[in-house]
């Protein structure tokens, strides 16, 4: 029929051919976003080169048959006088070959899903090698944090998995809660962690710098606030790093600060651990806190179920991923006036289920000046 | 049961009361004609189409903004479930089959559906069903486990979690599902058994209208794939319940019995959902191009193809979580495979408008946007089987953006272009196609704004199911898009709605044959009698009505090779 | 009302009585017109059906060789109505509520489903 609406369909095309190019522009060069085509290493591009590849066949599949269709909408309209079109019930030659083209397009595609996907399975882990070597990491889904274990070193962090450049980094996944899922978009896709399945993956940065990781299996109420980061620093940075947190927390020594220690002992201590003050060790939690028989309850001392805050001061994420510490504009001198204002750790203190509604921290009404003391206790753990 | 003759009953009916089944009320409770049946499952479907639509708005409106407060988490969580719970199973299969129960007895040249009482059953099953689901609103306690409902998260307490889901809403998923999968078995059954036995003389297998051929696919997935959820949800209810432990793993139990049964239902669930939309598409093409369907052979065997290929994919949903190598080799080579015959279609359509005399009324409009929008969704989906680039785009907005191109822009546009395809049929009269024809510009545009800024967003690295996120991963231009493009789609069922009022109330006498359509549910009244035909017609080839109207250039005197 | 009742005594399609008296047990599932010609959906039809009851009870009649033609009323072949699907997917729902809401919701649902389906079972149809 040839009303006028139908007219502007050459708009429309012209609007959504638009916006599909100019997404994709976007999505090469959104910077601040976790984007999996700003790939930092081996495994994340071998799993967006085929992005590319997938692109252009289904941009060619699209602009051909999108071609054919609007071709067939504008030539075919029905017009005064058109004569009644011819019967045409089928056609064998072209049903083989609109079968068997695809067909082999399709296993075109087969064939570089399975080459990619041998280059980044588990059995592809490059062995260790001095050119190439290796470290080994526990994470640990909680809901909603990652726990990140170095058995080799002994150490236990959060939030924020350290690892040097030009390593692999061999790593284990074990919940025993719900099922998570983890991503790196720049250096690895998702493995899911699934209790009882523990799963591996592994991946190199060969970029230093800090990369943006997800959980990306919905968890619960605070799936979306269940993020990490990913810091790639030099061997020399990491191994400094790994020495700094072997270490038991040291004691404070001004005052304010021990009053916070004291604070934190009758108030946090049953879920966090700090080694040197309610725990004497790191804890393999994914050896300690299996459900299996022989896995140690929540709240034993291998099984805090907190995030250890050993060296809280020396990290840059908090409260799951969601809030910045040790940041320029987040100030949390404890002597800072406005330290309610414009230090995250007081927030989460103040109210942590505004922060994160549903969240397992606990904590009872505190003042401000517990807060300040907490705070000089905590951010003083480097 | 004697046949009577004319004269014998007139007597009777004026001197006894009204039966209650012959009241005003009483009719639309008990009734038994598939007709009615059908138009009671595409209002219901299309009642909790709008309500699942609500859901959708709410969820794009808090995700309109970084950091959103219009809901909590929770409340996030449980719309979010409840959505895809609702679209999945109270309208698209509802409408669908409300499409079958009207369509398919008079496709086929039959008077009722093989058990009519059986349908009503399933019928009120679905609307209790969805009454049920949806009442645990009222107890603040809706579903809130995704509507994959995923254990461990779905059970009580999951091993060191203290957040499983303690309360009722997974009991009323499960329950719900329970029950509407009921409705959907003896839904197919009655599908299965009137394609097969009360197909009027002459229509063989070979001559069904493909609408009915996908149909009994659909059906005979249904049959086939709920015992699987079924199973599935009485085996997790038990764990709720009854201290069962199949889903976890300190008991010797696993999370993926869950996943592995869910998705072996729900991937032929997919296509259960797409199979019936290709049908109506592949009746309207034809119609509104004036030529038969090209290669009937083809597109009917494609979709029986895709039926049987649909129940080996399913891990195809679970390729991020550690299967072995070999295992995710075979599942992404199905997917590869189940492709073909969806391409073999969509060349096959693209052959039928070829070379034609195309009408555009309203169901020709929708159908060909179902054509390129369900293009958009095939390729997408073919870009998740690629294993590797899967491990970096499931679960996130990408996947969102698929699921849509193929559920709204494939399935929706197809039921929109269905009741604007049998509307005439239903009620004898025409809907307004200029306004039809601004529903589906508005549809059009809005659905593109809304779910083609998802593909960014997962290749951006959103993650799928959250109910916030910051403002600092660029993320924010991409969502405020998606939240202009839903209300934008909300505009345009409101422009539906009234179409569908101001026709019901002036609409143009449609006649019995508006479109000058092919099929036999043309060949009777609008609407029609409720006994359909006068006399069972008699069928000679794959267009019945064609060759009744047209006798000199009659499809049977030609033939046909495919 | 009774005329539009009247139109529903229709010159309806011929019935082989063979296949009627089968059809006593379920006159409601299987129209027997229908069945009745089913069965011969194999054999060429001469042409379209578009003429009224007589003409096609000859044709019938030539084609089985022993049917004879009689005209029916819609109301007989069509379904009865029923108000007994509804009272059984609703007992259902109820015990599946009675399930998570408790034990009395539950044996109150198992009674109405009980009742509900003899009622079906013994309905005259």
């Amino acid at each position: 029929m040839r009303m006028p609406v139908f007219r502007r369909k050459k708009h429309w095309l012209a609007a959504l051919t638009g916006v599909l190019l100019s997404s994709i522009l976007l999505a090469a060069c959104g910077e601040n976003s976790p984007s999996i085509l700003n790939v930092a290493g081996p495994v994340a591009e071998s799993e967006s080169s085929l992005f590319w590849l997938i692109l252009y066949l289904a941009l060619a599949i699209f602009i051909l048959v999108e071609g054919v269709l609007i071709y067939s909408i504008f030539k075919y309209r029905e017009r005064p006088g058109t004569p009644n079109p011819y019967q045409n019930h089928g056609n064998m030659l072209l049903e083989l070959v609109w079968t068997v083209i695809p067909t082999v397009v399709l296993f075109v595609i087969l064939f570089f899903t399975i080459r990619g996907l041998l280059q980044v399975a588990p059995e592809a882990e490059p062995a260790a090698s001095a050119s190439q070597p290796k470290i080994e990491v526990t994470a640990v889904g909680h809901q909603w944090y990652w726990e990140f274990y170095y058995p080799k070193y002994n150490v236990t962090t959060a939030d924020t998995l350290e690892v040097p450049v030009g390593t692999t980094v061999h790593v284990k996944l074990f919940s025993n809660n719900v099922i998570h899922s983890f991503w790196v978009p720049s250096l690895t896709g998702k493995t899911d962690v699934v209790p009882g399945h523990d799963n591996t993956k592994w991946f190199v940065a060969q970029k230093t710098g800090l990369f943006t990781g997800i959980c990306a299996e919905y968890c619960g109420t605070q799936h979306a606030n269940m993020r990490f980061n990913v810091n790639v620093v030099d061997n020399s940075s990491f191994m400094t790093w790994i020495s700094g947190q072997q270490q038991a927390a040291a004691a404070p020594t001004d005052a304010l600060a021990q009053k916070g220690e004291a604070l934190f002992k009758n108030q946090c201590a049953s879920c966090h651990g700090i080694v040197g003050v309610n725990v004497t060790q790191f804890y393999n939690t994914a050896q300690e806190c299996t459900d299996l028989p022989g896995g140690k309850a929540n709240g034993t001392p291998q099984c805090l179920i907190g995030p250890n805050l050993t060296h809280f001061g020396s990290r840059s994420l908090i409260a799951g991923g969601v809030l910045d510490n040790n940041t320029k504009d987040n100030n949390c001198d404890p002597n800072n006036p406005n330290l309610m204002q414009s230090c995250n750790l007081a927030k989460w203190l103040k109210d942590p289920q505004a922060v994160k509604p549903g969240n397992d921290m606990a904590i009872g009404a505190l003042s401000n000046a517990e807060i300040q003391q907490l705070i000089a206790y905590l951010e003083g753990l480097k | 049961m004697a046949t009577s003759t004319i004269g014998e009953r007139a007597t009777t009916i004026d001197v006894r009361r009204k039966r209650f089944s012959e009241t005003y009320i009483g009719e639309w409770i008990t009734t038994t004609d598939h007709k009615q049946l059908g138009l009671m499952y595409l209002i219901t479907g299309f009642f909790f189409f709008v309500v699942g639509g609500m859901e959708a708005l709410l969820i794009r409106t808090q995700l309109a903004l970084p950091n959103g407060k219009v809901l909590d988490p929770d409340t996030y969580n449980q719309i979010f479930t409840m959505h895809g719970t609702t679209m999945i199973f109270l309208f698209v299969i509802p409408v669908l089959s409300g499409f079958g129960n009207y369509i398919v007895p008079l496709m086929i040249g039959a008077r009722d559906m093989a058990y009519p009482r059986m349908n009503a059953f399933g019928f009120w099953l679905l609307l209790f069903g969805g009454i049920f689901m949806q009442s645990s609103f009222l107890f603040g306690q809706a579903p809130n486990g995704g509507w994959f409902m995923y254990a461990p998260l779905s059970e009580l307490a999951a091993g060191h979690a203290f957040q499983a889901t303690p309360h009722m809403n997974a009991d009323f998923w499960l329950l719900g599902t329970t029950l509407l999968g009921i409705s959907s078995i003896t839904g197919s059954l009655n599908f299965v058994v009137t394609v097969f036995k009360l197909r009027a003389p002459g229509m063989s297998i070979n001559r069904m209208p493909l609408f009915t051929w996908m149909i009994l696919v659909m059906s005979f997935l249904l049959l086939f794939a709920l015992p699987s959820l079924t199973v599935a949800s009485v085996l997790l209810l038990l764990d709720r319940h009854m201290g069962a432990h199949f889903y976890q793993y300190g008991s010797g139990g696993d999370p993926l019995l869950w996943q592995h049964l869910f998705w072996s239902f729900g991937h032929p669930e997919v296509y259960i959902l797409i199979l019936p939309a290709f049908g109506i598409v592949s009746e309207i093409l034809p119609v509104f191009s004036r030529k038969p369907i090209f290669g009937y052979t083809f597109i009917a065997w494609s979709g029986v193809a895709i039926g049987f290929l649909s129940f080996t994919v399913w891990a195809h949903h679970m390729f991020a979580v550690g299967l072995p190598s070999i295992a995710q080799a075979f599942f992404a080579t199905s997917t590869t495979l189940i492709a073909i015959p969806t391409a073999v279609k969509i060349f096959n359509w693209l052959a039928t408008i070829w070379g034609g005399k195309i009408r555009f009324n309203a169901p020709m409009l929708f159908a060909l946007g179902f054509i390129a929008m369900f293009l958009i969704g095939g390729l997408n989906g073919a870009a998740l089987a690629v294993v590797p680039f899967d491990y970096q785009i499931t679960d996130s907005y990408f996947v969102v953006a698929h699921i849509h191109y193929v559920l709204f822009g494939g399935t929706a546009l197809a039921v929109f272009a269905g009741i604007y395809y049998w509307f005439p049929k239903f009620t004898g009269k025409l809907m307004d196609d200029r306004l039809a024809k601004w529903h589906f510009w508005v549809t059009f545009i809005g659905l593109n704004l809304t779910f083609f800024p998802m593909h960014l967003m997962g290749i951006l690295g959103m993650p799928r199911r959250v109910y916030t996120y910051p403002a600092n991963l660029g993320w924010n231009d991409l969502n405020a898009m998606a939240s202009v493009g839903a209300f934008i789609i909300g505009v345009g069922v409101i422009l539906f709605m009234i179409n569908i009022i101001k026709s019901l109330k002036a609409g143009q006498a449609a006649g019995d044959d508006p479109w000058d359509a092919y099929t036999l549910e043309w060949d009777t009244t609008s609407p029609p009698k409720k006994y359909n035909f006068l006399e069972i017609p008699v069928v000679r080839s794959r267009r019945p009505f064609y060759d009744k109207k047209y006798p000199d250039i009659a499809d049977w005197k030609n033939v046909i090779k495919h | 009302m009774v005329s539009q009742e009247q139109k529903d005594h229709v010159e309806q399609q011929v019935v082989d009585e063979q296949e009627e008296d089968a059809g006593v047990s379920s006159p409601d599932t299987t129209p027997t017109p229908d069945s009745a010609l089913s069965d011969d959906k194999q054999e060429s039809q001469p042409e379209a059906a578009t003429t009224g009851g007589q003409q096609q009870a000859v044709r019938t009649g030539k084609r089985r060789g022993r049917a004879r033609g009689r005209l029916v009323n819609a109301e007989e072949v069509m379904p009865k109505p029923s108000l007994w699907p509804l009272a059984v997917a609703f007992s259902i729902a109820f015990v599946l509520f009675g399930v998570i809401a408790g034990l009395v919701v539950l044996v109150i649902g198992v009674i109405l489903l009980v009742a509900s389906i003899v009622g079906w079972i013994l309905e005259r149809r």
